[in-house]
């Protein structure tokens, strides 16, 4: 009986292990020598699924005529990754993750494994979710070897460690913890190993399992890692003292600790002059605030305090809402009801349906929409910048926290108006002050630290970054920068 | 001290801490009560006033700092278990009180000015649900709250002093010191209830980092409300005069409905809305010390104490329903705080010093 509670299945012993592996079909077990009187021949078993076949023919197949031992035959075979064990549970895994294991004669517990495994996966292109036009165009795939070299290769230097972990009982999933040490901070290391090495679940899809799984509080909408598939926005991120959690199968990796402002840096902040990313990182803040807060103002002052509304502008905005029957609540959920269904059938759709979607849900029922008098000319302007605005944050998963977030204000806000929107913002601020991410505070903001001036409000020019952030409590805080803020001549004033 | 070490925040925060639980609803309409007995001279017994709060926190200070602990410690090792913890009691009643009457304040205000016809119950639980939430989150979120206030009403203050320049009467002011010395004491006193709230400090004082040098932050603090008080006596006077302030009881929220941007108008709607996260994150520090205390006092869990006092806020809410009712509320808590704070705190501070010296010796 196979029991899968304690995670494994009753190990079986050195004997049966080759008949437990044949109940696969794609496990193939051969004889070099039919003669059953002559000692020397070998035994080759593999996952036919697992290996490369075309190295199998050339470099090893046609060893295994000559009369060799296991350990000459060690030294002969041009493939790299080669052991000799005995241990049967090992053979297992490592037959599972593509291994060829050779035994010879008639000696079947010793095992010479051949790593020939044929792991599939896309190539590197760019990144897809977090597209910039500036800057490297590296995404990271679906495979955490491939993620690795990426990342080592743009951080050449040995104090660049990397702990692996297996989680997962069914998936054995690789989940690579890398850091550099010296800068990362010795209590977020552990605190990340430990809560890693304490996931007790059957499989392992994506990081955002894991993400979810060593979060402080996981009912939280908001995301207590920044999911990224940039390549130099992980580099970025441990530079800084970040640690960067890499998990197999899966393109996106995880920087943890975060702060809620980080959703509002973009790798392109970096690309152009710090004039420019600064405005466009307020430009970021603002767009979140609109969309939360927009529509809810719309219905608050036009169901409890229209005198807000100057006279001029107060004529507009009647004269547009003359003939819609409904009370602004329903109005404001009619349509941003609408655009979410927009939005999420075209998620789900294939791209080139979802263009179509968009025009026939976007302008034709929009205008639709206006024409029969459901809605006001106004409100429809006011949604479509809160949708706007609600995708400029640089992190999709955030995006996803935006969409929500608007429904709770709304209501609040036909409850009791204004007041009712400043208490759904003062509940919003307390629950980012009460969220941490690995036990550090969530709110960029507070406590003010003078190092948030640097590079997460505004981004200072390279030379002025002179300190790492210090809510990640780097273990060295000062980073190599030039004394001089730009290297120019100097003009006659200066002299 | 140091089991509070996880808890403790950055000394400057007390500036904040400060500022915030200081400047509250009272700032919007206390014009009226100090004018009656100093007239238009009534924003220099503002400053008065300010620098008797400067030397009650020097005096509580100065016993804060000998006791290492609480006003509830200090207590304990001044009078014994259960005479220090009845003293204490009085102290944590009166910040229950308190918050009782800002609670019912800013509803009343909300009443008169937005929504005539909403419950008291109704604001005043939705209130203090958002309060319990602030306060579960433990002494960190509630500074933050207090901090996050402290910035947006900086925001706020900015625009409460654009003035409307054609309604400034110079003259509303001069002469200047045309009233007796003991007119404007009277008029400090009355002042008295919209300068309270830095008594949270008996509380606070332990969740200090560097407690005992973090003085100057508090000091710093009171002189800052001190400031925004006596500038928004100052500005009230240049534009109302005398005998109209006798009649109008929210003389900042009247002279906000006065700003005109292009694309809003009736600003005290916005004022009253914002000023939500002020009283807020007063309510919050103040049960949060009051079940802080009961918890210390009777061993409770301090859920239950929050709980408690929520309970009891939102009966005595509801109880109080007219404007005579409320205004006779506050003005009792105000001679309250002018027993306890400004003649028992220094009297029993400078008891407490000489007994710590006497048995040091």
């Amino acid at each position: 009986m196979r029991t899968y509670k304690d995670g494994m299945k009753k190990d079986s012993s050195n004997e049966n292990w080759i008949d437990e592996l044949s109940k696969s079909n794609d496990f193939i077990k051969f004889k070099t020598s039919s003669d059953l009187q002559n000692d020397s021949y070998y035994s080759v078993y593999f996952y036919r699924t697992l290996i490369r076949s075309e190295i199998m023919h050339d470099q090893i197949l046609p060893y295994l005529t000559k009369n060799y031992t296991l350990e000459d035959l060690m030294s002969q075979l041009p493939v790299q990754q080669l052991t000799i064990t005995s241990d049967s549970s090992k053979i297992i895994s490592k037959l599972l993750k593509g291994y060829t294991a050779i035994q010879y004669g008639e000696n079947k517990t010793d095992c010479l494994l051949v790593n020939i495994s044929n792991n599939v996966s896309r190539t590197i292109g760019p990144p897809i979710m977090e597209a910039t036009t500036l800057g490297p165009q590296v995404g990271f795939v679906e495979d955490l070897d491939v993620n690795i070299n990426l990342i080592r290769n743009k951080l050449p230097i040995s104090d660049l460690h990397i702990e692996e972990f297996i989680v997962g009982k069914l998936s054995k999933t690789s989940v690579a913890v890398i850091y550099i040490s010296g800068i990362a901070e010795d209590d977020n290391i552990n605190t990340v190993t430990q809560r890693i090495n304490d996931i007790q679940y059957d499989h392992i899809p994506d990081s955002s399992f894991i993400s979810s799984m060593i979060a402080d509080n996981n009912h939280s909408i908001f995301p207590q890692s920044i999911p990224t598939e940039r390549l130099d926005r992980t580099v970025g991120g441990l530079t800084e003292g970040k640690i960067a959690i890499v998990v197999d199968g899966s393109p996106n990796v995880l920087l943890t600790p975060a702060v809620i402002d980080e959703t509002f840096i973009a790798m392109e902040d970096y690309y152009v002059n710090w004039v420019l990313a600064t405005f466009f990182r307020f430009l970021r803040m603002f767009g979140f605030a609109l969309s939360i807060f927009l529509t809810a103002f719309y219905v608050a002052i036009l169901t409890y305090h229209y005198e807000l509304i100057p006279p001029r502008l107060l004529e507009s905005l009647i004269v547009s809402r003359a003939a819609v029957p409904f009370p602004p609540i329903l109005e404001v959920l009619f349509l941003e009801i609408t655009i979410e269904l927009v939005k999420e059938a075209g998620l789900r759709l294939p791209s080139k349906i979802g263009q179509t979607l968009g025009i026939v849900g976007g302008i034709v029922i929009g205008q639709a929409v206006v024409e029969a008098k459901l809605t006001s000319n106004i409100l429809l302007i006011l949604v479509g910048l809160g949708t706007l605005a609600s995708y400029t944050s640089a992190i999709y998963k955030f995006n996803n926290t935006i969409r929500f977030m608007k429904f709770p204000v709304i209501l609040m806000a036909q409850f009791i108006g204004l007041l009712g929107i400043f208490m759904g913002f003062i509940y919003l601020m307390t629950h980012l002050l009460r969220l941490t991410s690995l036990g550090r505070p969530y709110l960029g903001s507070y406590p003010f630290r003078k190092t948030s001036f640097n590079d997460l409000w505004i981004r200072l020019p390279f030379a002025m970054q002179k300190k790492r952030p210090t809510n990640l409590r780097p273990a060295s805080l000062f980073r190599p920068t030039n004394d001089k803020k730009s290297p120019g001549p100097p003009s006659d004033f200066d002299e | 001290m140091a089991t509070y070490r996880r808890q403790q925040v950055s000394p400057y925060l007390l500036l904040f801490i400060i500022t915030g639980s200081q400047i509250g609803v009272g700032v919007l309409g206390f014009q009226r009560l100090i004018a009656q007995d100093a007239g238009y001279d009534a924003w220099i017994s503002v400053i008065i006033a300010g620098f008797f709060v400067n030397a009650v926190v020097w005096f509580m200070y100065k016993m804060l700092t000998k006791a290492q602990g609480d006003i509830i410690d200090a207590h304990k090792q001044c009078f014994g278990q259960i005479i220090g913890s009845v003293l204490s009691l009085v102290i944590l009643t009166y910040y229950l009180v308190l918050s009782i009457s800002v609670l019912r304040l800013y509803i009343e205000i909300v009443q008169v000015w937005m929504f005539p016809t909403i419950s008291t119950g109704l604001l005043a639980i939705i209130i203090l649900l958002l309060c319990y939430y602030i306060v579960s989150g433990g002494f960190r979120v509630v500074v933050g709250i207090t901090f996050l206030s402290g910035i947006f009403t900086a925001l706020l203050y900015a625009l409460l002093f654009h003035l409307p320049h054609k309604y400034i009467h110079m003259d509303n002011i001069l002469p200047v010191f045309d009233h007796s010395f003991k007119d404007m004491l009277m008029s400090a006193k009355k002042s008295i209830y919209t300068m309270a709230g830095f008594e949270i400090l008996l509380m606070v004082f332990p969740f200090i980092r560097n407690g005992n040098s973090s003085q100057k932050f508090a000091q710093w603090g009171v002189a800052f409300s001190t400031l925004v008080f006596t500038l928004s006596a100052f500005t009230t006077f240049l534009l109302l005069s005398e005998n109209q302030i006798k009649h109008v009881i929210w003389a900042r929220i009247y002279i906000a409905s006065l700003i005109h941007l292009p694309f809003l108008e009736r600003f005290e709607y916005l004022l009253i809305s914002s000023f939500l996260i002020k009283v807020i994150s007063i309510l919050a520090l103040l049960l949060w010390g009051t079940s802080r205390g009961l918890k210390l006092i009777f061993k409770w869990k301090q859920k239950y104490t929050l709980i408690l006092i929520s309970v009891i806020c939102y009966i005595v809410c509801q109880l109080l329903e007219t404007r005579y009712q409320i205004n006779a509320f506050t003005d009792y808590t105000s001679r309250v705080s002018f027993y306890i704070f400004y003649v028992y705190i220094p009297l029993f501070s400078i008891f407490f010093m000489i007994m710590k010296s006497g048995k040091a010796k």
